[in-house]
């Protein structure tokens, strides 16, 4: 380090603070911060509601969506119940219409040209 | 969030005295610098209760004042334009008497251009390293040590004439 810098160091470490800055930045701070502090009441209990507001809404929505969704599927089971249901009662009438089908074709050849 | 009274109490008197000095080191203005101090040490109080350590919180100081010196210089357009001819006239003491010399170099220093002004106040005046400083002022360190060595280069063009030939020897 030269004598220009050891210089330069020293001068720009001389300039002292006033003694009483502290107490003036203490003071400031002690009126600053209520009146702030009231200026942004409002605004935070405003924004608290509107937070609330916003999600109560999207938890409505949701549970509504979600009966929705539940009912849905719901009646969508109970179709898809019936047809099985449905399916099974037919099917005696179905093998029976089969069976009769069979009969029909198994004519004999003889008696037709009769 | 706010930090609770007692310890900005203490952080006041810790730093506020780092804090006038960059001030007043780059404006040369005791109003100036002082508004400077109050505003960082306000801000702080309102919204420096995150800052986690002793370092970070030095840190934060100093790269709070030295941004809101930047912003005051510009918004304000007060930028200390130091002629040669302006300074104090101490033709034949200088060389012996250290305070009029520091004073004068401390005018030196303030007639450098804005950035090269903050680096050489915060290398010299606060110790800090070409990384603290690139950190303080959002530039990379090899930027910060090229202002250092254009302000330097700058300060010893300009150093003879204002701090007379007994001094030039000794630069």
């Amino acid at each position: 380090m030269s004598q220009f810098e050891d210089n330069l160091r020293n001068a720009l470490r001389e300039p002292e603070a006033p003694a009483d800055l502290a107490q003036r930045v203490l003071a400031r701070a002690s009126q600053g911060r209520p009146r702030q502090s009231r200026l942004r009441q409002p605004l935070r209990i405003a924004a608290a509601i509107g937070v609330t507001a916003a999600l109560g809404a999207t938890g409505f929505h949701y549970e509504r969506r979600r009966e929705e969704r539940i009912a849905n599927e719901h009646a969508r089971d109970q179709v898809v119940k019936a047809f099985r249901l449905a399916e099974q009662q037919l099917k005696p009438f179905r093998k029976q219409l089969e069976t009769m089908q069979t009969i029909t074709i198994s004519i004999p050849k003889g008696e037709n040209q009769k | 969030m706010a930090i609770p009274r007692e310890d900005f109490e203490s952080i006041v008197h810790a730093h506020q005295a780092m804090l006038y000095r960059i001030a007043f080191n780059f404006f040369r203005n005791a109003h100036i610098a002082e508004e400077v101090v109050q505003d960082v040490l306000l801000q702080l109080y309102e919204n420096g209760a995150g800052i986690g350590s002793r370092a970070h919180l030095a840190a934060w100081l100093r790269r709070a004042a030295t941004h809101r010196c930047i912003d005051i210089l510009r918004r304000r357009s007060t930028q200390i334009e130091m002629q040669v001819d302006e300074m104090p006239d101490v033709a034949e003491e200088t060389a012996e008497s250290d305070p009029l010399l520091y004073e004068r170099l401390r005018v030196l220093v303030a007639s450098l251009p804005e950035v090269q002004r903050l680096v050489v106040i915060l290398r010299y005046g606060e110790d800090m390293n070409s990384d603290e400083i690139a950190a303080a002022l959002d530039m990379p360190s090899s930027t910060v040590r090229s202002h250092l060595h254009r302000a330097l280069a700058l300060l010893r063009e300009k150093a003879p004439q204002i701090l007379g030939e007994g001094i030039h020897e000794s630069i």
